[in-house]
């Protein structure tokens, strides 16, 4: 018997008991066929044999009708759970909020009822998680809110910066142009756990922004003063990587300095070379340990400077692309 | 109900006898009533081969059993999961062998018993009413067969299910998939194949019993329904593995957090089996992501905890009592103090607008810079201007803080001083003998316009004053009947006299234990409470008089004060022996001994140090002596002048002063160095 | 004002141990180095001294000067000086002082006697 359907998320059909009273009314239908042809026939002058024969390709000929009947919703049936199951291998495979999809639900048989209940248990997720995705996106905005001054360009120098800068990790990046000659950056990433990361790299850049640049003083000296105030920040578990680069244009020099896995690259006429610490990512060779200031000398002559902070798994890389011809 | 045997090898063996039994039996009828042979005729020829061949099913089939599902008993738990996932199909796969096992079987065995019955001339193809005849014997023992080996496909995969149930497997591999589509259309078209046959075979001349309408409804009748039965009982099992699991689905949807990302185990190779499967990988991976986000929650919370201060520095007069409680992991709740040059305290609370991660990401940008613009100087004011302009940069007003600062002068003439600056916070309680009062400021939090300009003010505490500093969390606290306690409560219970001796430290846990035991907070709750005892708290001043042993009270009372004060601290030895040493010397030297006579000894705690002062009767500053290396000491008779020595060892530093014509000597430990000396 | 100071004397096959009460300071000047002449040896035909400080709870400057003498005249007779039940604080004074380089410390008397026992003669 067929459930009237009041509502898609309660009745559904009993595919099971609706297939069993089709095939036992093609029974009937099959035998009663089967008595009225032989009744018919049985007056006529043909063979037993053939009679027989006649029969059966009747009572096969009607059997493959409803098998067919029969048979297409089995598999339709086995075809709807496949595709639930391969929805569900996607969704494992989604990213963290993308798991917590509803299913399509489209079937008025037990497929439905299935899906429906896969659903509620979804919305179940939801729920109880929901707290948790509405401060990791808030806290991702006020992160976003932590990049939002730094520069695309200075000068002829095209900044950018690789991964996405919304995220809750530990990756932060200041630009601050001192003058028209000079430019200031520091840039890396706190390793460790995302969220405590992303609590130190939050309360570095206030550091970083409270402190100033260096108007008078190297990368290296500055480092050293805004790294001693990180003590209490960067506890165990964590680890900061960080470089420091002021670009200045009227002496032609790139000043860099670097502490933890940070390395400064500059390509130019084909040729790569790396200054700084070792294990940070791809893309720039090693130069060796223990390299931790120095300065490049670059004049007029157009090259990518880049930064490269952290491990291979959470590599920040800042490229600063000078051309010769001063953008806008 | 009767409950079947608990042993699934018994319930098996039973299945294939009561199979074949019926089958036999079914032969039996359809030869006596059918073929009109008597019990006699049967018994000659019929029933011993029959018999024989049941036994020979029974051998072949229970063997068949046997050595495939003994191994997988023993293998169930087994370490190796390839093993047990190779068990497990072989479980699962069982009821289809096993019917294909049962129909090849009887058909070979139908071929051969009238292979038999050919030979041995008990019948005869030579009439074509012969052929018929043994066609509609064949066509009768195959459907019993097909219809007998259906039936313990679907016996022996229900039994089957609940062992796989004790398996536990979660998860199938791609290469164990099969699709029940195909098992359940050969047991619809064996359904057809029964119910056609039968229906023509009772419809040939010579097959009447009763009556030609009358036996074909019967038979038809019958082989329909047992068709139906035969198929419905094989989709219900079907369905019902199904049905399982959309129960176990929707009990956890309605059910409590624990359990929450249960397991459901996999009790088919066939679609229901690949669902289960990968339903079971989803969740789990949700369990997973979601666990790592509350254990980093649960890192960040450390990490924020770790940014607020400790224990707070004894400076001169000055006590120091917190509490901060998050409503949840990470919250946006803040204070902290410093010591700024001149033993000033330097005080701060604050809360973060929001809650959560958001807040503690501002909490920690906040406390960092709050900690760096202290340390440039300027008044609080200034303080909270500077801080102001970076903390509108990085929220861009879609956030604000609420902040308040103060500044406690510990010494000199402006000791007991406190100056404070509010952006936007509550206003702090002056509590006063016995009177609580708020201190009125009015200004815009932080981050609402990056001109804000914030100003002071200041008032000077008297000895026993209690300032304190509130978050909205402590007044917007609800006590056991939902009523908010409010500004009143907090007032009322500041107000309240309490011993003089009682540590700040107990009062405000006991005023936040008080509040925790309402309703459930729904806000970050921090309480700072800053006392004022006077200048002249942190000192204690002695008298020495001039005879040996009579540093050893001035000790003994030290040692207890500094204990109490700085329990953590782990110099307090080496302390005591620079002490001892200084008065030691002051009454060989200064009071030559004499018990008449007397200096002032004076111990100061400060933020920084410890300074040990004891006065000599002179008014002249000693020369310093020469330091005598060890090994020359000890050549020297009497080997004397290790007081020196130690403590020149042991104090981080050592010299002499004058104070109002009174020559001292003076000895600084500082606070945040560990020992000098390791052991 | 000081706790007095006294001591009690003990013969072992392996040394002579005394028991020190009370404050190493002034008092154990005249109490320790006036009553015997320790330039003969710790007495009973002994060479070895054990001293036991696990009553004493303050040793000064004075107190050292005391010990240095004595762990000296000790030295002069031949004889070695042991000392055991010195609090850590005292252990560190008695190395920044160089008293460790005449006198062996021991945790307590048992560890003394061992040590004799292994190193005797």
């Amino acid at each position: 018997m067929n459930r009237l359907r009041a509502n898609r998320h309660e009745a559904h059909v009993n595919s099971a008991m609706a297939m069993t009273a089709f095939m036992a009314g093609g029974f009937v239908c099959i035998a009663a066929v089967l008595y009225a042809l032989h009744r018919v026939l049985s007056a006529s002058r043909l063979e037993s044999w053939q009679l027989f024969g006649l029969l059966l390709f009747a009572g096969c000929a009607l059997s493959a009708l409803v098998f067919a009947a029969i048979t297409r919703r089995i598999v339709r049936h086995h075809r709807e759970l496949r595709r639930i199951t391969e929805r569900l291998e996607s969704l494992a495979s989604a990213p963290r909020f993308g798991m917590l999809e509803r299913l399509p639900s489209a079937s008025r048989f037990e497929t439905g009822e299935l899906t429906d209940a896969l659903n509620a248990l979804q919305d179940r997720f939801a729920r109880e998680y929901e707290r948790l995705e509405k401060d990791l996106r808030l806290a991702s905005q006020v992160r976003g809110l932590q990049w939002s001054e730094t520069l695309d360009w200075w000068g002829r120098w095209r900044i950018s910066c690789s991964g996405e800068r919304k995220r809750v990790d530990g990756v932060f990046l200041e630009t601050v142009p001192l003058d028209e000659n000079r430019l200031f950056m520091a840039a890396g990433v706190v390793n460790g756990p995302d969220m405590p990361a992303a609590l130190a790299a939050s309360a570095l850049i206030m550091v970083i922004r409270t402190h100033g640049a260096p108007a008078a003083e190297r990368p290296a000296g500055w480092l050293d003063r805004v790294t001693a105030w990180t003590a209490d920040i960067i506890t165990s578990g964590l680890e900061l990587n960080i470089a420091a680069v002021m670009i200045d244009e009227s002496a032609g020099t790139v000043s860099w300095a670097v502490r933890g896995r940070a390395a400064v690259g500059m390509l130019r006429d084909g040729r790569t070379e790396t200054f700084g610490n070792a294990a940070c990512g791809a893309g720039v060779q090693d130069a060796g340990q223990g390299a931790g200031s120095g300065c490049i000398r670059i004049g007029d002559s157009a090259g990518e400077l880049v930064i490269l902070t952290g491990n291979a798994e959470s590599a920040v890389r800042l490229s600063v692309a000078g051309d010769k011809e001063v953008r806008p | 109900m009767k409950r079947w045997p608990a042993s699934p090898a018994v319930s098996l063996f039973a299945a294939m006898l009561a199979a074949l039994l019926t089958g036999s039996f079914c032969i039996y009828l359809n030869n006596r009533i059918i073929h009109g042979m008597t019990f006699a005729e049967q018994w000659s020829f019929h029933i011993p081969l029959v018999a024989a061949g049941d036994a020979l099913l029974l051998v072949l089939l229970g063997g068949m059993a046997l050595l495939r599902l003994s191994p997988v008993r023993k293998s169930r738990n087994g370490e190796h999961a390839g093993e047990r996932m190779a068990a497990f199909r072989r479980l699962l796969d069982f009821p289809l062998e096993w019917f294909a096992g049962l129909l090849g079987l009887s058909l070979i065995l139908i071929f051969l018993f009238h292979a038999v019955e050919l030979a041995a001339g008990r019948i005869s193809l030579g009439a074509p009413e012969d052929a018929a005849n043994l066609a509609m014997s064949v066509i009768a023992e195959l459907n019993i067969a097909l219809m007998l080996s259906v039936l313990l496909y679907v016996f022996s995969r229900r039994l089957l299910r609940t062992q796989a149930l004790r398996f536990q497997i979660h998860a199938l591999p791609r290469n164990a998939r099969r699709s029940a589509a195909g098992m359940l259309s050969v047991t619809a078209a064996i359904c057809f194949v029964i119910v056609v046959t039968n229906c023509i075979r009772v419809l040939e001349p010579g097959t009447t019993v009763l009556h030609p309408a009358l036996d074909y409804l019967l038979v038809a009748g019958l082989y329909s329904v047992l068709a139906t039965g035969i198929f419905a009982l094989s989709i219900s099992e079907s369905r019902k593995e199904l049905r399982l699991v959309a129960d176990h689905l929707r009990r956890l949807a309605s059910g409590g957090k624990d359990g929450l990302h249960q397991m459901f185990p996999v009790i088919a190779l066939d679609e229901t089996g690949w669902l289960t499967g990968a339903w079971n990988q989803l969740q789990q991976r949700i369990k997973n992501e979601y666990e790592q986000v509350e254990r980093n929650m649960k890192l960040a919370h450390a990490v924020q905890n770790r940014l607020l201060p400790l224990s707070p520095p004894p400076v001169g007069g000055a006590e120091i009592a917190s509490v901060c409680r998050q409503s949840s992991d990470v919250g946006g709740d803040f204070h902290d103090w410093l010591v700024l040059p001149g033993n000033r305290l330097c005080l701060a609370v604050g809360d973060v607008s929001g809650k959560g991660l958001p807040a503690a990401l501002l909490m920690c940008a906040v406390m960092a810079g709050f900690r760096s613009e202290a340390a440039k100087g300027g008044s609080p004011g200034d303080l909270l201007t500077r801080l102001n302009r970076h903390v509108h940069r990085m929220t861009r007003g879609e956030s604000f803080v609420t902040m308040a600062v103060a500044v406690l002068d510990t010494e000199g003439p402006a000791a007991g001083t406190v100056t404070v600056a509010s952006a936007g916070h509550l206003d702090p309680i002056h509590v006063s003998n016995r009177h609580a009062g708020e201190w009125a400021f009015s200004s815009l939090p932080l981050g609402i316009t990056p001109d804000a300009a914030y100003r002071e003010s200041a008032r000077r505490l008297g000895k026993g004053d209690v300032l304190v500093f509130l978050t909205d969390g402590i007044v917007e606290c609800r006590d056991d009947s939902g009523h908010l306690n409010g500004f009143d409560w907090i007032l009322g219970r500041l107000s309240q006299p309490v011993p003089s001796a009682l540590p700040l430290a107990s009062r405000v846990d006991a005023i936040m234990d008080e509040l925790d035991g309402g309703y459930a907070a729904e806000d970050d709750r921090t309480l700072l409470a800053l006392r004022w005892h006077g200048d002249d708290a942190m000192r204690r001043c002695f008298r020495l008089i001039g005879e040996y042993g009579a540093e050893k009270p001035i000790l003994r009372e030290t040692e207890a004060w500094i204990r109490r004060t700085l329990p953590e601290w782990p110099r307090v030895d080496d302390l005591l022996t620079v002490l001892s040493e200084m008065c030691l010397n002051a009454i060989e030297h200064g009071l030559l001994a004499e018990t008449g006579r007397s200096s002032p000894v004076q111990v100061h705690l400060t933020g920084e140090a410890i300074r040990i002062r004891v006065w000599d009767c002179g008014d002249r500053q000693p020369a310093p002596a020469p330091e005598v290396p060890p090994a020359d000491k000890w050549r020297q008779d009497p080997p004397r002048g290790w007081g020196l020595y130690l403590i020149n060892r042991l104090a981080d530093g050592f010299g002499f002063g004058c104070d109002n014509g009174l020559v001292y000597a003076e000895s600084v430990f500082k606070l945040d160095k560990q020992a000098r000396e390791e052991c | 004002m000081e706790t007095p100071f006294r001591y009690e004397q003990r013969a072992l096959p392996e040394a002579v141990v005394l028991d020190l009460h009370g404050d190493i300071s002034k008092e154990a000047e005249y109490r320790l180095l006036t009553s015997r002449d320790w330039s003969s040896g710790p007495g009973d035909g002994k060479t070895a001294l054990i001293l036991n400080f696990s009553r004493v709870s303050y040793i000064n400057s004075i107190g050292i000067a005391v010990l240095i003498r004595l762990v000296r005249a000790l030295e002069q007779a031949g004889c070695r000086t042991l000392a055991c039940g010195l609090s850590i604080h005292y252990q560190k004074i008695f190395r920044m002082v160089g008293l460790t380089e005449y006198v062996l410390l021991f945790p307590n008397e048992f560890a003394a006697i061992a040590w004799l026992k292994e190193n005797a003669g």
